[in-house]
């Protein structure tokens, strides 16, 4: 049997699917990113690494990915901007910082944070000074004394055994160097109020994230997958329509449960008779009604698929089943 | 003689130095581009394993995954296709035994066109080949499909299987001989294997 490859072409997977699995391959979360171990091998390779991670380093940070970052990072002339642990960071000019789990430890230089509310503590350290919010936009400098200046709700700054609150429009200066053990700490007021734009920007990175760990949930726990669509499709937006779609996927191809395939696929119809997965999930759903031998059904669905999508990548499979 | 599947170190072509010493960097535009360039032939050979693209998205995802999530450990000595084609073959292996097969769903199409109905045999004999390959342990399924119908050599097999090249031409005789056998009853899964010897 040597030319049965011939006889076996491969259906492809249609732009949609690759669209999906690239995203979910790329956007993974931090803990996915390469480890890299002692090499046996390659010497020329490391070494043309660690000579290529100082210049290689800006344009890391300068990527928009949502990553823990761990190495520090030195500007030069110019402003950079980063999202690090869900916050956005403009690094002023001339500074460097330098990044720790839920901390920007500030070096030199200014750092301008936006942080949206959130329930993890986000900490920048500037010397002996560690401000720690939870959800506001502010500033702070160390060139020589550290400067914090508010500009959304309140935090409240701490310096070993002193503590100032201060509320959107003030700043706080250090006065005079820091003792030797000093510690100066600034952290949000529990009652300052992120504005509707802080928490629609919030509210879409929860979902965005939600987003990310149903799709790695769903190769080894299509159940617990399936529950975070079935939150995401709560929501009118992009990812509701796709979370819909995915759970309708799910629903048949991994947890064998066709009728609720149907449903979520007659949902997605219903919400989004547009969307860019109106194609595919009507497939689902002609596929689901097979599972369920509801062969009529199955037939009006594929011939439905027929109509609307002529150019569609399961046309072939439609019309096996529409001409049953 | 294939070696590279026979376990000896070639010089690794430069693109690829230069394509995993920028994922490990963290280069997303990398991961990028290794994912596009590999993504087609892990696709065909999941889907040559499989014979369907039923659930191939989740296996595809996981194999890039775990490329990405292990390229650190990738010394060079194999071409990181065929290092890639190993995690690829672990990862079909691995689904196998969390879930029961999937079976191809194809009815012959109707139709008095000799061309259509020629066609609608060969799906008929390919979906049985497949049912056939689903009640057989995930090695001989995957050796047989990478050798039979992939078309590798089977010194490649074995290597893609981490097995001696005697235990993986066993598995592929074994499974060649219940399809044989099966074919001696089903004359269209008989047609399917006359025309393809």
């Amino acid at each position: 049997v040597t030319r049965l490859r011939d006889k076996l072409p491969i259906e492809p997977l249609g732009d949609a699917r690759w669209e999906r699995i690239e995203r979910a391959v790329l956007d993974r979360p931090a803990e996915e990113a390469p480890v890299v171990t002692a090499r046996r091998r390659w010497p020329s390779i490391a070494i043309g690494f660690a000579a290529a991670a100082a210049v290689g380093l800006a344009i890391w940070f300068l990527l928009p990915r949502d990553r823990a970052v761990r190495a520090p990072l030195a500007t030069s002339g110019e402003r950079a901007q980063i999202e690090f642990d869900g916050a956005e960071l403009t690094i002023h000019p001339e500074s460097v910082v330098s990044f720790r789990e839920h901390e920007v430890v500030l070096e030199s230089g200014g750092v301008d944070c936006r942080v949206a509310p959130r329930q993890a503590p986000f900490r920048v350290v500037a010397g002996e000074v560690t401000v720690s919010v939870v959800g506001t936009r502010f500033t702070v400098e160390r060139r020589g004394q550290v400067r914090v200046r508010v500009e959304e709700g309140k935090v409240s700054v701490a310096r070993g055994e002193e503590e100032t609150l201060l509320a959107a429009g003030q700043s706080w200066e250090e006065p005079g160097p820091p003792p030797d053990a000093a510690v100066v700490v600034v952290v949000a007021a529990p009652d300052a109020g992120p504005s509707a734009d802080e928490l629609a920007k919030a509210e879409a990175r929860a979902r965005a994230k939600l987003m990310r760990e149903a799709e790695d949930l769903r190769p080894q726990k299509p159940e617990e997958a399936a529950e975070r669509y079935r939150k995401l499709a709560r929501g009118s937006d992009r990812i509701a329509a796709r979370a819909l779609y995915d759970l309708a996927y799910i629903e048949l191809f991994r947890l064998r449960r066709p009728a609720e395939a149907v449903a979520a696929s007659r949902q997605y119809e219903r919400r989004f008779p547009r969307g860019p997965e109106a194609a595919d999930a009507l497939w689902v759903r002609f596929e689901a009604y097979l599972d369920l031998n509801q062969r009529e059904a199955a037939r009006a669905a594929a011939t439905e698929y027929v109509e609307r999508f002529p150019k569609g990548d399961k046309l072939e499979r439609a019309l096996v089943i529409a001409n049953r | 003689v294939d070696t590279v599947a026979l376990g000896m170190a070639l010089p690794l072509p430069e693109d690829d130095r230069d394509v995993v010493a920028r994922c490990l960097a963290g280069e997303r535009a990398a991961e990028r581009e290794l994912f596009r360039r590999e993504k087609v032939r892990v696709h065909a050979t999941l889907y040559r394993i499989l014979g369907t693209n039923k659930e191939i998205d989740d296996l595809v995802q996981e194999t890039f995954l775990e490329v990405f999530r292990s390229l650190g450990s990738f010394r060079g000595e194999a071409k990181l296709a065929t290092w890639i084609d190993r995690i690829c073959v672990r990862v079909a292996y691995r689904s196998f035994g969390r879930k029961r097969p999937v079976l191809l769903d194809v009815t012959p199409e109707i139709g008095d066109d000799p061309e259509t109905e020629r066609r609608a045999q060969a799906r008929e004999g390919v979906r049985r080949l497949y049912a056939i390959l689903a009640t057989m342990s995930p090695a001989s399924r995957i050796a047989f499909a990478l050798h039979a119908i992939d078309g590798r050599p089977i010194a490649e097999v074995a290597s893609l299987l981490g097995t001696a090249v005697v235990t993986a031409k066993l598995r592929i005789w074994r499974a060649r001989r219940e399809i044989t056998r099966r074919a001696a009853e089903d004359p269209v899964l008989a047609e399917l294997l006359e025309e393809s010897t």
